[in-house]
């Protein structure tokens, strides 16, 4: 101890030599003209840390559990202040979806903006495409304690493939098939559906529409729900939404239209679902489960979770991975994938003209230590991104979570595609008028519904030209 | 050679060459304000917009966005070409727009003037009802487009419930979705946007000499004749000039068809600048978004080169 080590590498024996001091006086000189040049390159302490500077860090909203995402915000920041004397944290929050992607848009045209910008699943595509987020090296991994550190689904879906990721998982989330258990039991069911035959089947027969209960509540005016549901039944029957490699659509394949025919066919044939769901969204289907109006429904994400805790069927609901097996199958058909789920959540992206990338890396460390992670996962009903922080609270994989967790485990991500957004518009523009005709004639058109994903598929294909695929 | 130039409100004539000469210059470096301002508000954004319509720019280019590629008249072409997969939802857009905006007008019309022509009279609590007429207009856009969107729910909303307990409706209308949307996006502005026809006309009827009236009367003419020989001719230049301004402000209303529809929004209620919205922030096809803008221009420069006209011939008067 006692020795330190100069900006160049001399060792300090206690009396500063003569070129020693002229550079000193130097560096005093051109701080004295040029302040900025320390406050970028920031101090140069015993720890080598970049001290100063503000890190600006843009963060999707959490509109379900705003007090708890306020108070992770304010754990991470307390933590990494008092890690980087000199240094602060500035949040902005933006709506995630279209806010989010004008956010990116904005920063890649202007080649500015915040360090850190927080990316849902489907954008980071939209993200890697702009080229305005930086690819996270080896040593980035490595400084954050390795891939391995992570759960697999987090990290394959944050780039094109492993060697150009750009985000970092924060948060994770699933989708699973919720239901009410008290329901269940009184019609003498004894397990969730493994399969969609058992899942129309247990649907008809708690179905009491003058009692206005219905099996299943739906989401067909949400934006997202319907393609989600649609790649769950797609990927069952072993086709895809798009070719993996994102460079093809195939909305108009034949399994894309035998999923969605039996997507509608949950209210136009089956009549499982109230057509009162027509214009409901995600909200509304948890809201219709929540007051017993519906017994179960394939839910977006576990983020859920959260709002049924403290509802009225707080001590009855229950949740299980979504079937695998088509409708009228007994196994999955040659091609299919036993998807349950794919991973949504939150991911951070590096802006590639950040100046603070040094403290942006030093904040991912903050955001991924096991005392964050936990509070992520407590606050907002959210699954860790690290496999040291379920080791240090088991309880985050057990009960309702570990059926969560596992699902994780076995997701499927979805093509790695910039015209994903695009995908989503399309999807939902083909079925909700098919849901509108069975809402207010009872029935529909399948060839409408046919001819609705010909046209979407051409539009999504249409602007996969204009670009470079995934 | 000799030029003439105007100086002030005179026309004054100077030689080249003269000393007086550099007089001339004067007005020009003082427009020179304006014209930045100008230049930073609509020519340069204009020609950006032009710039981008001729390009490929999309989400893998808008880092570069100067070098996207140039596809020149190919955006147009896939949105104007019959045989393009995207020239029926652009076509549908174009319909819907002009339809919206088109019956909108005629719509607010007669309210507005109906509006302005009662509250013109003296009643009692003329200046509370004047006050109540403007507050359609004075709610933000946005707030108005969430209202009607809880008007218009499904079963909910009070419009079904009132239209069901007079069996004149079901309390499944679907106003949100499917073609009442239409009509939905068409009642919700009219309300918004009746008060500016009221406003304007109202004010072109304080104008009205009164003499004018009291010599009708003295001639026998009735109400329907001093309204269709008196004040209908008297306002008309300034209720002409309200619903073409009127009319464009429907075709160009993006927050009433977002808010109350969200993206992707109902075929029926999909106005061309829902069409360029989803485009551009959702297809990230940038370049077609631009040339879909500026064919919405040239729709739009139809009326506005009207107005234009009539203010144009207006101030030369």
């Amino acid at each position: 101890m006692g020795t330190n080590v100069g900006l160049s590498g001399e060792i300090d024996r206690g009396r500063p030599s003569r070129r020693q001091l002229l550079k000193a006086g130097g560096i005093g000189l051109a701080a004295a003209a040029f302040p900025e040049i320390l406050i970028n390159c920031g101090g140069s302490s015993a720890g080598g840390k970049a001290v100063t500077g503000t890190l600006s860090v843009m963060l999707n909203k959490d509109d379900q559990n705003p007090s708890g995402q306020a108070a992770i915000m304010a754990e991470m920041k307390k933590k990494f202040e008092s890690e980087h004397p000199g240094a602060t944290v500035s949040y902005q929050l933006m709506t995630q979806g279209a806010s989010e992607l004008k956010q990116i848009q904005t920063a890649a045209a202007s080649h500015s903006g915040a360090d850190i910008y927080a990316l849902g699943q489907t954008f980071i595509a939209t993200a890697y495409a702009t080229g305005a987020f930086e690819t996270l090296t080896d040593s980035f991994w490595n400084s954050l304690g390795g891939k391995d550190k992570f759960l697999p689904g987090g990290i394959a879906v944050g780039g094109p493939s492993k060697d150009k990721l750009i985000a970092l998982p924060q948060s994770l989330s699933s989708a699973l098939l919720v239901y009410n258990r008290n329901v269940y039991q009184a019609a003498g069911i004894s397990k969730p559906p493994t399969t969609w035959t058992e899942f129309i089947d247990i649907g008809k027969e708690l179905t009491r529409p003058s009692g206005g209960v219905w099996g299943v509540a739906m989401a067909p005016g949400d934006e997202i729900d319907p393609w989600h549901v649609l790649w769950l039944l797609t990927t069952q029957l072993g086709g895809g939404l798009m070719s993996q490699d994102g460079k093809k659509a195939q909305l108009d394949s034949d399994k894309v239209l035998q999923a969605a025919s039996f997507y509608v066919d949950w209210m136009g044939k089956h009549r499982i679902a109230s057509p009162q769901d027509v214009t409901h969204t995600e909200a509304d289907q948890a809201k219709e489960f929540i007051a017993g109006h519906a017994a179960m429904y394939p839910m977006r994400f576990s983020s859920a979770f959260a709002s049924f805790q403290t509802s009225a069927i707080a001590d009855a609901w229950a949740v299980a991975p979504n079937p695998t097996v088509p409708y009228g199958m007994k196994s999955l058909p040659k091609g299919g994938k036993a998807a349950e789920t794919f991973l949504g959540g939150q991911w951070w992206g590096i802006l590639k003209y950040s100046k603070n990338k040094e403290l942006a890396q030093d904040f991912c460390k903050v955001m991924l230590s096991d005392e964050i992670q936990y509070m992520t996962w407590k606050n907002q009903a959210s699954l860790p991104v690290t496999n040291s922080a379920y080791r240090a609270h088991p309880e985050m994989s057990n009960g309702v979570w570990g059926t969560a967790y596992q699902s994780a485990l076995h997701s499927y991500p979805t093509p790695f595609s910039g015209s994903w957004g695009l995908l989503e518009t399309v999807v939902a523009q083909a079925v909700k008028p098919i849901f509108q005709q069975i809402a207010t004639a009872g029935t529909y058109s399948p060839a409408e519904l046919k001819a609705n994903l010909s046209k979407a598929n051409a539009q999504l294909q249409a602007s996969m030209q204009g670009g470079q695929g995934g | 050679m000799s030029r003439d130039v105007i100086r002030g409100d005179r026309l004054a004539r100077f030689e080249p060459g003269t000393k007086r000469r550099r007089l001339v210059r004067t007005p020009y470096w003082m427009i020179l304000p304006s014209l930045f301002v100008l230049t930073v508000i609509v020519y340069a954004p204009t020609l950006l917009t032009i710039f981008f319509s001729l390009t490929g720019l999309n989400q893998y280019s808008i880092g570069d966005w100067i070098a996207a590629p140039f596809v020149g008249i190919e955006n147009y072409l896939a949105v104007l070409n019959p045989g393009s997969v995207l020239s029926a939802p652009f076509w549908n857009s174009v319909k819907t727009s002009i339809g919206f905006s088109a019956l909108t007008t005629v719509i607010i019309t007669p309210l507005g003037v109906g509006a302005a022509l009662t509250l013109n009279e003296r009643l009692f609590g003329r200046a509370i009802l004047r006050s109540v007429a403007l507050i359609p207009y004075a709610i933000p856009e946005f707030v108005t487009a969430l209202l009607w969107r809880l008007m218009f729910l499904n079963g909910t909303g009070p419009i079904d419930q009132i239209l069901a307990a007079l069996h004149l409706g079901s309390k499944d209308m679907f106003w949100l979705i499917g073609p009442n949307a239409f009509w939905a996006l068409v009642i919700a502005d009219a309300w918004a946007s009746w008060p500016f026809v009221y406003l304007m006309t109202l004010a072109a009827l304080q104008s009205v000499p009164p003499e004018l009236y009291d010599a009708a009367v003295v001639d026998g003419a009735g109400k329907i004749k001093r309204f269709l020989y008196i004040t209908l001719p008297t306002i008309m230049p300034t209720l002409s000039l309200g619903l073409v301004l009127s009319t464009i402000n429907h075709f160009n209303n993006f927050t009433l068809p977002f808010v109350m529809f969200g993206t992707a929004p109902p075929s029926a209620a999909n106005v061309l600048p829902m069409n360029i919205y989803t485009s551009s922030f959702v297809g990230f096809q940038f370049g077609r978004a631009a040339a879909v803008s500026l064919i919405g221009l040239l729709i739009i420069l139809v009326p506005a080169s009207y107005y234009l006209r009539r203010v144009y011939v207006a101030s030369s008067r």
